[in-house]
């Protein structure tokens, strides 16, 4: 019998609502409950752990004391264990972080959270890839690629686990922004890292087609391609995200996972470097193109996860100059709305607009359209 | 469900026949014979010898053949009662496999493939001696270059992935001819195009570009233009798209890809709504194909055999797959295989014969009148069918919206789905509780929830509205009582099947060897018979 355990940001997504951005401090918590906000979490969390319940098979349930998942299993009337963590009154970032890593060290199967991209980064910074994890989407903040398309299809997802139904694993991106940032108007987010996160071919492969391509291999046909279309000659600042990486991987260079990178196709000349060292190198009059992929769910090719392409730098580049590396499964989920560029600056936004030829396999591409 | 019951009156008490058959060869019964080979007369033996002792030793088997052996008449309900265990297309009321094409085939067609005439004509023998066929074949490429306006036919092609293959061949070679200073090595397709357009030309070697849709359902004509180039070899495109919207700047695609040096090859598998109304060579096309199981009321056969039927402009006639039939001028016919650049023989001897006779049948039986009418009543039907399905709550039409469609639409039940939790799969299970095949393919989903509908011209207006029925009834059950169609079927021979067993190489079987291997031990524990 799995071990399912559940985490519940009873906070999470009580900003949106009331238009605050994300409920990330203390502060901004009580103003979000003075301007009325009700929690919406603990709502949603039951809707996921109702459908997994619907599951013939049989399920442990481990969860945390009180609002962050105890009070919805006992509404629920399942049997629980409780983690072994003190919890806040007013729960903290900490809470979570201690509940992931307790529940990791009890050998859980599969980790059910509900919050937002702040929740998916608690889980994230705490236990990383070891522990198989899902997101309940509850946050205001949903940039992450860690979180099903609502609560019915992770309890769903989750049943299908428990069952032994086969159940593919893809690393899901953790993005967050910075909320400061945000409220002040300015978009600054972040790519802090990856999930492990369980998704079923079934629901969006077709079986006649045979075996559906797996991200991983999907990743590798990707690189091996970009690979030969490089040129010796030219310098590329390759972005942030793990398509970038295999294509890193596929050159036997040592890339950062979540910054930029300046490389050739035999050596990295700088890693993980900012805004400020790319302008710099751009000046040194070498030709130079961009690699990139689209971060989290919502398609933005610029803007999210990678400012390090600041206007200034993207500025220098014609659309021509840049190769978009994606799976097409990324593309299609984005159901037809264009990738995004959000460079801060509405003239580069523009310049950059227009059809991309996005590498989505070996010999393969799809012509998509960008827009700032 | 009483009150349902009451409300979808044209809706059967339908359920279908389960017979627990099992699987071939567990019929198996040493010694039980089939059929008894007579020995060859001593006279013929004596001339001939005894056919076996020819073989080389190396070549002999050391064991019998792992095949069961069962009398003709056990073989006989074993297969009736597995086609009792199916939707087939003579059954119901097939409309739900869009991009299939599934029509009337027929059944006088069969008499004249089962014709001696026909049936007992061997391939090697002198083409003296089958005149007839080859004059069916050569009338055949008069009817198809009248059809689609290009100027010369071959009929080897057996499916359309294959006649793909052969556009995709022709185009490579055509390029290899025409050396420009460029290497012409990417191959143009759009989205809601077949996907093996981009399959077979990627077997080749080509670097495929796909184009997305816009809004409107259409790839635009600007992101062709952007990437078409002097490497461009060519377009493969389906027009009217899988989506059923016909592509009204198709000539402007084919003109923008001539222009960049590259060739237009035209898939025509789904023509059923264009028959008589427009044709490959107004829109620009070098080469078009027509599938003979589809528009032209072949049976599809459960996957073959098939005919994809392959024509092209003067200008490539001569790189055609041989044999082309053609006629000399006392009147006879002859297999012709010197065409200076052909790409060879993709098939052995001369095509699908008997799957042409049926669509030669059938276009004789229906002039040039009643094809073009044809186009007309499968239009009419498609557009009765979108003005219906689009009033059931839950269902929609992505793109173009208020605009008629061709042969087919692709539906979408995404509200459905995020208003009840009732996907199209389920919905597709549940349409088998009625006695109704729909098909929920078309993976990925572009349009979320998908299911194509294609009615061709061969469903009355009766009929269409008892499939329409079952959809509303299906959306009634899902806003009311999702569970109902959640755990469907249940009036079908196979409930649920767990459909992560086949994307798992530890488990999948595709033969009984293989399933004896990999399940022996669950066989042994239900003490299921395993020898043969």
């Amino acid at each position: 019998m799995k071990t399912i355990g559940l985490i519940v940001n009873p906070i999470a997504g009580m900003g949106g609502a009331v238009g605050l951005k994300g409920t990330d401090t203390a502060l901004i918590l009580n103003k979000a409950k003075k301007l009325g906000a009700s929690p919406g979490s603990t709502e949603k969390a039951k809707i996921a752990l109702k459908e997994l319940l619907k599951s013939k098979a049989g399920v442990k349930l481990m969860t945390c004391p009180d609002s962050m998942g105890a009070s919805v299993a006992k509404e629920l009337g399942v049997d629980f264990e409780l983690v072994d963590i003190s919890v806040n009154v007013r729960t903290t970032a900490q809470n979570t972080m201690d509940a992931a890593r307790e529940m990791l060290r009890k050998n859980i199967d599969l980790l059910l959270f509900a919050g937002g991209d702040g929740t998916a980064r608690d889980i994230c910074e705490s236990v990383g890839t070891k522990l198989p994890a899902l997101g309940i989407p509850t946050g205001v903040k949903i940039h992450s690629s860690t979180f099903s398309i609502n609560p019915t299809m992770a309890g769903r997802l989750c049943a299908s686990f428990i069952e032994d139904k086969k159940v593919d694993w893809r690393t899901g991106e953790v993005i967050d922004l910075d909320e400061q940032q945000y409220r002040l108007g300015n978009i600054s987010s972040k790519l802090y890292g990856y999930l492990r996160i369980p998704y079923l071919r079934a629901h969006v492969q077709k079986l006649k087609s045979g075996s559906p391509e797996s991200e991983k291999y999907g990743q590798e046909a990707i690189a091996q391609y970009m690979m030969e279309k490089m040129e010796d000659e030219i310098v590329y600042f390759i972005g942030p995200g793990s398509t970038t990486m295999a294509l890193t991987d596929k050159l036997g260079l040592r890339g950062s996972l979540l910054g930029v990178d300046i490389i050739t196709k035999s050596k990295v000349l700088k890693r993980d470097v900012t805004d400020r060292q790319l302008l710099d190198f751009m000046n040194e009059g070498r030709r130079v193109e961009v690699i990139v992929t689209p971060i989290g769910g919502q398609g933005f090719l610029f803007g999210r996860g990678n400012q390090q392409f600041a206007p200034k730098v993207l500025c220098r580049f014609e659309p021509g100059q840049i190769h978009i590396l994606s799976t097409q499964k990324k593309i299609i989920d984005l159901q037809g709305q264009p990738l995004l560029i959000d460079s801060g600056d509405e003239s580069v936004n523009k310049q950059l607009t227009g059809y991309y030829r996005i590498i989505s396999g070996y010999h393969e591409s799809l012509v998509y359209k960008a827009v700032g | 469900m009483e009150s349902l019951n009451k409300k979808y009156k044209r809706l059967r008490n339908f359920h279908q026949a389960k017979w627990d058959e099992e699987i071939i060869f567990q019929l198996h019964n040493p010694g039980e014979k089939g059929l008894i080979v007579n020995r060859v007369e001593t006279q013929i033996e004596h001339m001939t010898g005894d056919g076996i002792s020819e073989i080389p030793e190396s070549m002999l088997r050391e064991q019998k053949p792992g095949l069961p052996e069962i009398g003709q008449m056990r073989v006989l309900k074993h297969f009736l009662r597995l086609s009792q265990q199916n939707l087939g297309a003579d059954f119901n009321i097939d409309v739900g496999q869009g991009t299939c094409t599934i029509k009337y085939n027929p059944k006088i067609n069969e008499c004249f493939v089962r014709d001696p005439r026909e049936s007992d004509v061997h391939p090697m023998q002198d083409e003296s001696t089958c005149q007839g066929t080859l004059q069916m074949l050569y009338e055949m490429h008069e009817f198809f270059k009248e059809i689609s306006g290009l100027d010369r036919f071959s009929f080897q092609p057996s499916s359309g992935s294959h006649a793909i293959l052969n556009m995709a061949s022709i185009l490579r070679k055509y390029h290899e001819d025409h050396v420009d200073g460029h290497q012409r090595d990417e191959l143009i397709t759009t989205i809601f195009s077949h996907p093996s357009d981009a399959a077979a030309a990627k077997v080749l070697g080509f670097k495929i570009i796909t184009l997305h849709q816009e809004e409107n359902g259409l790839p635009s004509v600007e992101a062709l233009k952007r990437v078409v180039s002097e490497r461009t070899a060519g377009l493969f495109i389906t027009n009217p798209e899988d989506t059923g919207i016909y592509n009204p700047d198709i000539d402007e695609f084919t003109a923008i890809v001539h222009e960049a040096g590259g060739l237009c090859g035209y898939d025509q598998a789904n023509a059923n709504g264009i028959l008589g109304i427009t044709r490959a060579k107004e829109a620009g096309f070098d080469m078009c194909f027509f599938n003979l199981h589809k528009t032209f009321s072949g049976p599809h056969g459960s996957g073959g055999p098939a005919a994809g039927v392959l024509g092209v402009t003067k200008k490539l006639q001569d790189y055609l797959a041989v044999p082309v039939v053609d006629k000399r001028e006392d009147g006879t016919y002859f297999l012709n295989f010197d065409l200076a650049h052909s790409i060879g023989k993709t098939r052995q001897f001369y095509g699908p014969i008997p799957v042409i006779v049926r669509a030669y049948a059938w276009i004789r039986s229906l002039g040039v009148e009643g094809l073009e009418e044809v186009a007309r009543i499968a239009v009419l039907n498609n557009n009765y069918l979108l003005s219906k399905i689009t009033k059931i709550r839950g269902a929609s039409s992505p793109y173009s919206a208020g605009k008629h469609r061709i042969e087919q639409v692709r539906y979408s039940w995404d509200r459905l789905y995020k208003e009840t939790g009732v996907g199209t799969h389920d919905v597709a299970l549940r349409m088998a509780d009625f006695g109704f095949h729909m098909w929920s393919s078309h993976h990925p989903f572009i349009v979320p929830e998908p299911f194509t509908i294609e009615p061709t011209e061969s469903y009355s207006k009766e009929e269409l509205d008892e499939y329409i029925e079952g959809l509303q009834r299906i959306s009634d059950e899902a806003y009311a009582t999702p569970e109902i169609v959640k755990r469907a079927p249940h009036h079908s021979v196979v409930h649920r099947v767990d459909h992560s067993v086949s994307d798992d190489p530890e488990k999948w079987a595709i033969t009984w060897r293989a399933y004896l291997r990999k399940h022996r031990d669950r066989l042994v524990e239900e003490d299921v018979q395993i020898e043969g």
